[in-house]
């Protein structure tokens, strides 16, 4: 039923949204109209020989044959015909500009919805003609105030804390063995960890323009180049979200309570990335509410971000070594050494190695 | 859990497309009342960009269909420095890029000498450059699609020309028009295509310039080719060409009544010729 409803909604919405069809606001006066008509061509087409806003008259006017007009004319839902000499700007709103035989002007031809029409006249500036959406852009964002300031960095703070919390259940739920992999590891060998996590950071520079290079050797991996950075990023991305997520699983269980041991394993490792990342974040709340004061503001972030840093350094690496010890690790995991009970039983409990005795299969066949 | 996607995706759209834009058609259009050399600057943010010969030989004209939230319109003559500006300039500090249907189309006079300069951002432009009288060209692009193209030739000799392009792909036709006796072309992560011909007039030397960037040549065949290049990490296939110490020169080099001079530097590139049907 949401389906049905909302996808109409959003066509239409699409449809109200399409600023095209609308010109001119409704119940718009036309002094306003031609206010914001002479602001988009003073701002955005750097004129400034224009006739001002109260001097427009309305409807049909002609310049006779042989008359001179020392001043910018202006006129509005009409149309103007220029016989005579124009020694200014013309500007017609709503209406045509006819420029009769004979006719000069010596400024430009500004026409807004509407058309210039040269019936032999001559024009010496510029003819212009202006139309669409003549709403004014939006102003650029303010100077925050303090109070405003905080009251961003706080949003953008707990919305950053909220996308962390999804992308860890996230990984929780879809790559969880990945994660718990670089918690172990962390918890176990943390200098170790931290360590490789800055000889990861130091090679990924080189890494790439190896890469690079090696896909520059070929013209198909040429043209791979981009799509390779692009790739390459993400998967840095990826890895530090990971790195991160694991540093405060490791954080969440340290602070964790001694209840939270009795809980079932999955969700004694979701309270604990939880407890993390929101300990975590509280760091950066508590810098964000402080912003607009200077010291403690700045003082507080710069910790956040070392803090950060720290956190996604030494997760990076606790993630590498977790990733490969456990490729290391893969042989002996697969076939678990037996404990040393040979001395229980006369048999051997590890069992007796046996050959396979050589099959005769047909005239052709041989030794399988 | 589908129909919060589809919900999800709904409002999104509608989010995209709500976001305030205010569309504006403008066309501006000056007869020149001499016909002095010009320097004609042309600046395109984003879009798509048109460029030609004016119907109107002494007349230039620039057409622009704009959101006024991301750009405006870039139009400035000086008669007394004969310095003519056309194009798009980005609005304040707004932030380009994504899906945008600007476009404009710029007409330049043909029977005016020109200096001209177009510089190309993220734009698709086809520049038709025929028939103009162009004294000197600089084409600059960043992350675009350009075809640059001289169906016919041009007025004058054209002294010098500079195609310059940073991630993104050169289509260039009938150089041979543009009567250019000196080309430079430098190309950074990305792909240049270099057509000749056309009127052969004068002999023509070509700097190239490559880096993360692939070339290819198209020279006609009654065109004798020579090839000095200096490669780190790339590749050249010199085939149909004869070796002299580090310079390639094609069997034709001695008796061809017109020469192509070309002197290339890549690194991590591509460069190859082909050999097309001979000149007019």
């Amino acid at each position: 039923m949401l389906r049905v409803i909302s996808l109409p909604l959003a066509v239409f919405t699409l449809l109200a949204a399409d600023g095209n069809a609308q010109v001119t606001s409704p119940g718009e006066s036309p002094a306003d109209s031609i206010t914001r008509a002479l602001d988009v061509l003073r701002t955005e087409l750097g004129l400034t020989d224009l006739p001002a806003a109260g001097s427009f008259t309305r409807g049909d006017v002609s310049i006779a044959a042989g008359t001179r007009v020392d001043s910018a004319i202006g006129i509005h839902d009409g149309t103007l015909t220029v016989r005579g000499n124009v020694g200014h700007t013309v500007v017609v709103m709503n209406g045509d500009l006819v420029l009769d035989n004979g006719g000069v002007i010596e400024g430009d031809a500004v026409v807004v919805r509407g058309r210039i029409v040269m019936q032999g006249g001559v024009l010496r500036g510029a003819g212009i003609t202006l139309g669409g959406d003549l709403r004014a852009p939006d102003t650029p964002a303010p100077v925050r105030t303090g109070l405003e300031r905080v009251w961003h960095e706080v949003g953008v703070t707990l919305a950053t804390l909220a996308i962390m919390i999804v992308l860890g259940i996230g990984v929780l739920l879809f790559a969880g063995g990945y994660l718990n992999g670089a918690a172990d590891a962390l918890a176990l060998h943390p200098g170790k960890s931290f360590l490789i996590g800055i000889l990861s950071q130091l090679a990924t520079l080189p890494l790439l323009v190896l890469m690079i290079v090696a896909l520059a050797l070929t013209i198909i991996g040429l043209l791979l180049i981009p799509f390779a950075i692009v790739a390459f990023f993400l998967a840095v991305l990826g890895v530090c979200a990971l790195g991160f997520l694991a540093s405060a699983q490791v954080a969440g269980t340290a602070f964790g309570s001694r209840t939270a041991q009795d809980m079932p394993r999955r969700r004694m490792l979701l309270r604990a990335l939880l407890m993390g990342v929101m300990l975590m974040g509280s760091v950066w709340l508590l810098a964000a509410l402080t912003s607009a004061t200077p010291i403690v503001g700045a003082a507080l972030r710069g910790f956040a971000i070392v803090m950060t840093w720290v956190a996604v350094t030494a997760g990076v690496g606790a993630a590498l070594l977790s990733r490969f010890s456990r490729r290391d690790a893969q042989p002996s995991s697969a076939a678990p050494e037996p404990e040393d009970i040979s001395w229980q039983t006369p048999t051997p409990v590890t069992g007796v190695a046996a050959a396979r005795r050589p099959v005769t299969t047909g005239a052709g066949g041989g030794e399988q | 859990m589908k129909r919060i996607a589809t919900f999800l995706l709904a409002s999104a759209l509608a989010a995209t497309a709500a976001e305030a834009q205010v569309w504006r058609s403008v066309k501006i259009d000056r007869v020149l009342a001499d016909s002095a050399p010009l320097n004609i600057n042309v600046r395109f943010e984003e879009g798509t960009l048109e460029l030609r010969r004016g119907e109107n030989e002494r007349a230039y004209s620039l057409s622009l269909s704009y959101d006024a939230q991301r750009v405006i319109p870039r139009h400035r003559f000086d008669s007394a420095s004969r310095v003519l500006s056309l194009g798009t300039e980005r609005h304040g500090s707004a932030r380009l890029g994504g899906d945008y249907r600007g476009e404009a189309r710029v007409d330049i006079p043909a029977l005016i000498p020109a200096n001209v300069s177009i510089d190309v951002g993220a734009a698709s432009s086809t520049l038709d450059l025929g028939g103009l009288t162009l004294n000197n060209l600089h084409f600059r692009t960043g992350a675009s699609q350009t075809v640059l193209r001289f169906d016919e030739p041009n007025r004058g000799p054209l002294q010098h020309m500079t195609i310059d392009g940073s991630a993104g792909i050169i289509r260039a036709t009938g150089l041979a028009n543009a009567r250019a006796a000196a080309i430079t072309v430098q190309a950074h992560l990305g792909a240049v295509d270099l057509d000749f011909g056309g009127e052969w007039t004068t002999d023509i030397t070509a700097d190239l310039r490559l880096v993360l960037a692939r070339a290819v040549l198209h020279v006609p065949r009654d065109v004798g080719v020579e090839i000095e290049a200096s490669r780190v990490l790339s590749s050249f296939n010199p085939e149909g060409f004869t070796r002299t110490g580090d310079i390639y020169r094609t069997s034709n080099w001695d008796s061809a009544t017109r020469r192509l001079r070309i002197t290339a530097s890549s690194v991590l590139g591509s460069l190859s010729i082909e050999r097309s049907a001979p000149s007019m």
